[in-house]
């Protein structure tokens, strides 16, 4: 009992750090105190203080202005490809783990895609089509899907076996109707402890590809670009450092509390622990 | 044994030849000319021609694609674009950093994960437990490259005790004092890491735990220490042996950061570099590389389960 409480706050702490991670990224114009992209030189590596909270950037930015703006991008792009994920992801695994003809071709193709490596991957992706909120979704989703593409299939290669499906096929229920009514809504719990774990890792996977130099324009305020132009100035303004990163640790870390809870929740063999 | 190992060569054999095709379309994906783009906008056409005609693409693509398959498979990697080096000549002489960097990570991983988890396991709901699940949560989260940077800033900077970068071979000069180079960025790396081996070990453990043979080594008086590390974590090292085998394979393709950041000769660096250089032939290499080499390492690990749990026969 204790545990399942335990679990309870841990879900409502990851949810309510999700809510104002969101509500920080939609709200920013009203909410950052000034532009991200103000320049001036004469307030350039400012240390914390009562007008700029985190401090200014090389270029005399505000600090907090350009993490909350980094948070909008963040959150965009991780809501983005775990959508991605998501359509992609399902569609794959539960024609995989349903159709055996299908598995066979679909699994090879996902296992190739899995062996190769996702961070260079992205990288490459990325540097093809190029820099852009467009591509950097489409490289990440891409590396990502895979993963839950095997999840949904390993969920669905289970739930094919039961009684209720046998049923529905033995009264001459169509297989497309099986798999939309029967079948996805009670595979969705796995599926979506997964999803969250995907967007934390598409989080972390934006930030350090941003923070290559290999992502969104460096115009554009990120996490990871922050970082990055804070990388050469650290020794003397370390809080470029330190606020993108706290950034980057809380909203992954409410997503992988999240997930956990959720996992938690939803397989009971977990539920003894 | 044999009959099972080359029956899980052949089936590697789909899946190599996928990563493969996938190599090569990943030029062709390139809006407009490969040769326009790998040349930049200041090329003339005469340029763009003379580049097509020496890497094949003025051929039709199944020319194209059988050329490169065959040269593949006689290990021809085709030539960089940049330092007009051979590719696999490229990659082995970058390959050393990369490996030792993930090794040495993994090892680091290891080190904090499997006792930590199996600590947890034992004195389970314990403060300990409780403080092993919430940094193991709390780890996981943390960006490697700003780990590495804030390292960098303690160790090499304020207390000098590190270097901030640089790396000299360790195979040519023998000297393991070498690794200081590789100390932080594999901390950097392995830290992170080590969450999914401290929770998979402690989950694992704890399922192993409860068996009725752990129970009756504990009533034939074995010591303690013996149950757990010779009954219990033995039938728990095969998930470990899985993930072990993952998180290496994902150090691998993650150095790319911490190279970076430590400005390490590897060759995540090289393909960061080769992209910005839009040199294609290095970024299929490196790519091609790195899958095979995750290939090779999942049907090593396969062997490991034998050796490790007798029960398990191919």
């Amino acid at each position: 009992m204790w545990r399942k409480l335990k679990r309870r706050k841990i879900l409502w702490f990851s949810a309510v750090t999700l809510v104002a991670i969101l509500i920080l990224a939609t709200f920013a114009p009203w909410i950052a105190p000034f532009d991200p992209q103000d320049v001036d030189p004469m307030i350039r590596l400012q240390s914390p203080s009562f007008t700029h909270l985190f401090g200014t950037d090389r270029y005399g930015r505000d600090v907090l202005s350009r993490v909350i703006y980094g948070a909008r991008l963040s959150m965009e792009i991780g809501l983005s490809v775990t959508i991605f994920t998501f359509v992609f992801g399902t569609l794959i695994g539960l024609v995989a783990g349903y159709f055996p003809s299908a598995d066979r071709i679909l699994m090879r193709i996902v296992d190739a895609a899995m062996a190769l490596p996702s961070l260079m991957l992205a990288l490459a992706l990325v540097s093809i089509g190029g820099a852009g909120l467009q591509n950097v979704i489409i490289a990440l989703g891409i590396t990502f899907a895979p993963r839950l593409a095997r999840v949904a299939r390993a969920t669905v290669l289970s739930l094919r076996e039961r009684t209720y499906v046998e049923a529905a096929r033995a009264i001459g229920v169509g297989n497309f109707r099986i798999l939309t009514l029967y079948i996805f809504p009670n595979a969705l719990s796995p599926i979506l402890v997964q999803l969250t774990l995907t967007f934390a890792s598409a989080l972390l996977a934006e930030a350090s590809l941003s923070f290559l130099g290999v992502g969104v324009p460096p115009y554009v305020p990120s996490w990871g670009s922050i970082i990055a132009n804070g990388r050469a100035h650290m020794v003397r303004a370390p809080w470029l450092l330190v606020f993108p990163g706290v950034a980057i640790m809380l909203s992954v870390l409410s997503l992988n509390m999240m997930g956990d809870a959720l996992r938690d929740v939803a397989d009971p063999h977990t539920r003894k622990r | 044994m044999s009959r099972y190992l080359f029956g899980r060569l052949a089936a590697l054999f789909p899946t190599v030849l996928l990563v493969a095709l996938f190599a090569f379309f990943l030029m062709h994906l390139v809006p407009g000319s490969p040769a326009a783009v790998m040349l930049g906008p200041e090329a003339t056409p005469e340029d763009i021609a003379q580049l097509e005609r020496e890497m094949g693409l003025d051929k039709p693509l199944i020319v194209q694609l059988t050329t490169w398959l065959v040269n593949l498979a006689s290990g021809d990697f085709g030539d960089s674009i940049f330092t007009h080096t051979p590719v696999l000549q490229l990659i082995l002489s970058m390959a050393e950093a990369s490996f030792l960097l993930a090794l040495l990570s993994l090892m680091i991983a290891m080190l904090i994960g499997i006792p930590t988890g199996i600590l947890a396991a034992v004195n389970r709901d314990s403060l300990f437990d409780q403080f092993a699940v919430t940094s193991a949560l709390l780890v996981a989260s943390i960006p490697s490259f700003w780990l590495g940077l804030n390292l960098m800033l303690l160790f090499s900077v304020e207390l000098r005790w590190l270097p901030t970068s640089g790396f000299e071979s360790l195979l040519h000069t023998g000297n393991l004092a070498n690794l200081r180079y590789l100390l932080l960025p594999a901390f950097a790396m392995g830290l992170p890491s080590s969450a999914l081996i401290t929770r998979l070990t402690r989950s694992t453990m704890l399922d192993v735990i409860e068996e009725d043979y752990v129970n009756t080594a504990r009533a034939k008086g074995v010591r303690e220490s013996a149950v757990i590390l010779k009954h219990a974590f033995r039938n728990a090292s095969v998930p470990i042996v899985t993930v072990v085998s993952f998180t290496f394979l994902n150090l691998m393709s993650r150095g790319v950061v911490a190279e970076n950041v430590f400005r390490l000769p590897g060759i995540g660096r090289l393909i960061v570099m080769s992209i910005m250089r839009r040199d294609y032939p290095v970024i299929q290499g490196v790519l091609l590389v790195v899958a095979a080499a995750y290939v090779v390492l999942n049907l090593l690990t396969d062997v490991v389960y034998v050796f490790l749990d007798p029960r398990i026969r191919y």
